[in-house]
């Protein structure tokens, strides 16, 4: 790989920088960060993040990493929003800071998302907490004067509060409590039904292992172009473990550096977490 | 602030702090930190990941596991192998501006030759590590884990190359003390130590392994006592230079091992929470040297 950087370059090396604002947005938490030295980062990008204060000493005595996490938003000005789904001690931490504590930041991290070509319709898909780089790279789209579509989906209605605040978002819920009954995959093929059978769409998506697959799948069965944002553990985010890799066709990548965003093209299928 | 230079095997360096072999990859951080990152690594000379004669996949995934102050991998020594690793990568890692030890692992004694023989007369090459944590496939021992063994591989490969030849044994062995007095007594110029302690994780929900490899290995503070008793022991034992490791993450842990005789401190897991860790830590140890 050639050392040529290819992407936002991040400050080398690990900043403090406090957090400006906390809210919940149902199960979520949003938290806010300025951090002067960041470069403009793109969607889909990451950083890797702890608390300076409190991070492990938990009774199971983690954390000890810190955690890959993407940007929702980002003002490029060094303003940005990491949305937090609590599923295990490192998240559980990261949401339970104070305004004013010190948060360890490197970053941005990663590929991130490429622009779809012009003569593309961006469809973007987020499942879940997956809806934070979505969401991102939604209003880098805007900024760039580009029309797209957005199918964000939820458990269930409180996990959709997020959608509340972007009324253009198409919403599907797996009980039905809100927006549309069914799944992502469902709405998508409502949408393109939708459209000029001479409109061709990219596709662009983040989600648990099982969506991604899906659309995956669907990508590949009606030939289309599709960015898939994967989560995978990491220890470094840069490069330096080898931990993270994800099995492509051609044999394991690093998803921190050649990655997180991949072609579907690239996979012969997304992996769920764990033991294979 | 330039730092307490230090002499190891013949080089001169700017001071005591290095990086623990497959715990930094310059290439893959100057992507993310852009192309400075290769003259400006906060180590005092560069020990690359392991290099073996073939091209290697590595383990299937998951490789990482996280401890209370720790974590375990079983990555399984991805790389290019010998060929593409002196092609592509040397060239990139020449223009450091410090000294580039390899490091480099075989399967059996003909796999190492080769590659002492390869690198060893390499000019932008300083010194071998050998890393001796992997089974022999002739014998099925750790090569690293048997004192025999050992000295006649270091034996072997010390007719092969002027290089200063560092050993870097496993902590996995009933006695590595016995281990570096072997490695000394061949001809090694320098021991390393330690690799990572075995250890195991199983599948919350499966209650199978957790990792691709099955068993992986533990590093960072977890454990830091073990190797301070290690690094304590094989300094008392041998009188060729040690670079000690495991789990420092500051100054006090580097200067805990410089007290028990090491000459230089590798930095691994800790790159991995702040990829400028290695700095924070020399600067933290040059106070504390101050201290009478
Ligand atoms: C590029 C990228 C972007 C991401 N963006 C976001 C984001 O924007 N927002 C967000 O909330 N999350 C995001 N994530 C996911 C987030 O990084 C993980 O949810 C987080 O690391 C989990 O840490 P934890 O301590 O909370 O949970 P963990 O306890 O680590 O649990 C997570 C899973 O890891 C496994 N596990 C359990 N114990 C261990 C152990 N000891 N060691 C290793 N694995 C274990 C289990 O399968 C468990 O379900 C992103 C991940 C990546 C890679
Ligand atoms: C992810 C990872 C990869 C490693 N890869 C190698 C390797 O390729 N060769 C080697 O000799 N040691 C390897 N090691 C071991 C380290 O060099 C070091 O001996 C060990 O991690 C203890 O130091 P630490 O606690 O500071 O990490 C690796 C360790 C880690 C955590
Ligand atoms: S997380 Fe360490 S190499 Fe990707």
């Amino acid at each position: 790989m050639s050392p040529t950087s290819d992407r936002p370059i991040a400050p080398f090396g690990r900043r403090a920088v406090p957090v400006d604002s906390v809210r919940r947005i149902g199960p979520y938490t949003l938290i806010e960060i300025t951090d002067l030295a960041a470069p403009t980062a793109k969607a889909g990008q990451f950083h890797m993040l702890a608390t300076e204060s409190n991070w492990g000493g938990t009774s199971g005595g983690r954390p000890f990493l810190a955690r890959a996490i993407s940007f929702i938003s980002s003002n490029g000005e060094g303003r940005f929003g990491f949305l937090l789904h609590t599923v295990g001690p490192g998240t559980e931490r990261l949401a339970d800071v104070n305004v004013g504590d010190n948060l360890l930041v490197v970053g941005p991290l990663g590929n991130g998302f490429s622009d779809p070509s012009e003569q593309l319709r961006p469809i973007l898909i987020g499942g879940g907490i997956g809806a934070a780089p979505v969401l991102a790279m939604a209003d880098q789209l805007t900024a760039a004067g580009r029309d797209y579509e957005v199918i964000l989906g939820f458990r269930d209605a409180s996990h959709a509060e997020l959608a509340s605040e972007r009324p253009n978002c198409r919403v599907v819920t797996d009980d039905g409590s809100t927006g549309r009954h069914g799944t992502v995959l469902d709405e998508l093929q409502i949408l393109i039904d939708s459209l000029e059978p001479s409109q061709q769409v990219e596709l662009l998506a983040c989600g648990p292992p099982g969506m991604l697959e899906a659309v995956r799948t669907f990508a590949s069965a009606e030939g289309l172009e599709a960015q898939l944002a994967l989560e995978t553990p990491m220890a470094c985010g840069y490069g330096a473990c080898f931990g993270c890799v994800v099995p492509t066709k051609s044999g394991y990548v690093r998803a921190c550096v050649d990655g997180p965003v991949f072609m579907a093209s690239q996979l012969d299928r997304v992996f769920a977490d764990g033991p294979l | 602030m330039t730092g307490n230079p230090v002499r190891f095997c013949g080089l001169q360096l700017e001071h005591r702090i290095i990086n623990a072999s497959g715990t930094f990859d310059p290439i893959a951080a100057s992507r993310a930190f852009g192309n400075d990152v290769i003259t400006s690594l906060p180590f005092s000379a560069f020990v690359s990941k392991t290099v073996t004669v073939e091209p290697r996949q590595g383990n299937p995934p998951p490789r990482l596991w996280e401890l209370p102050s720790g974590m375990m991998n079983s990555i399984g020594l991805p790389n290019k192998g010998l060929v593409r690793w002196v092609e592509e990568d040397l060239p990139i890692l020449s223009r450091m501006k410090i000294p580039l030890i390899a490091n480099v692992m075989g399967f059996e004694r003909d796999q190492f030759s080769t590659l002492v023989e390869a690198l060893g007369g390499k000019a932008e090459i300083s010194a071998l590590e050998l890393n001796v944590s992997c089974p022999n496939v002739e014998t099925g021992t750790i090569i690293g884990s048997d004192p025999f063994e050992c000295g006649q591989l270091v034996s072997a490969m010390r007719l092969l190359t002027d290089s200063p030849l560092i050993v870097k044994i496993t902590p996995n062995a009933s006695d590595p003390a016995a281990v570096a007095i072997s490695a000394e007594a061949a001809g090694a110029d320098a021991i390393s130590l330690i690799n990572t302690v075995r250890g195991l994780a199983l599948d919350p929900v499966s209650r199978r392994p957790w990792l691709g490899g099955r068993t992986g290995g533990i590093s960072g503070p977890a454990i830091r006592a073990a190797s301070l008793a290690q690094v304590d022991a094989v300094c008392s034992q041998v009188k060729i230079p040690v670079i000690a490791m495991g789990g420092v993450s500051s100054g006090k842990d580097a200067a805990d091992l410089i007290d028990c005789g090491a000459t230089l401190v590798a930095v691994g897991t800790e790159n991995f929470r702040d990829p400028m860790a290695a700095e924070r830590i020399r600067t933290e140890l040059e106070s504390i040297s101050l201290v009478p």
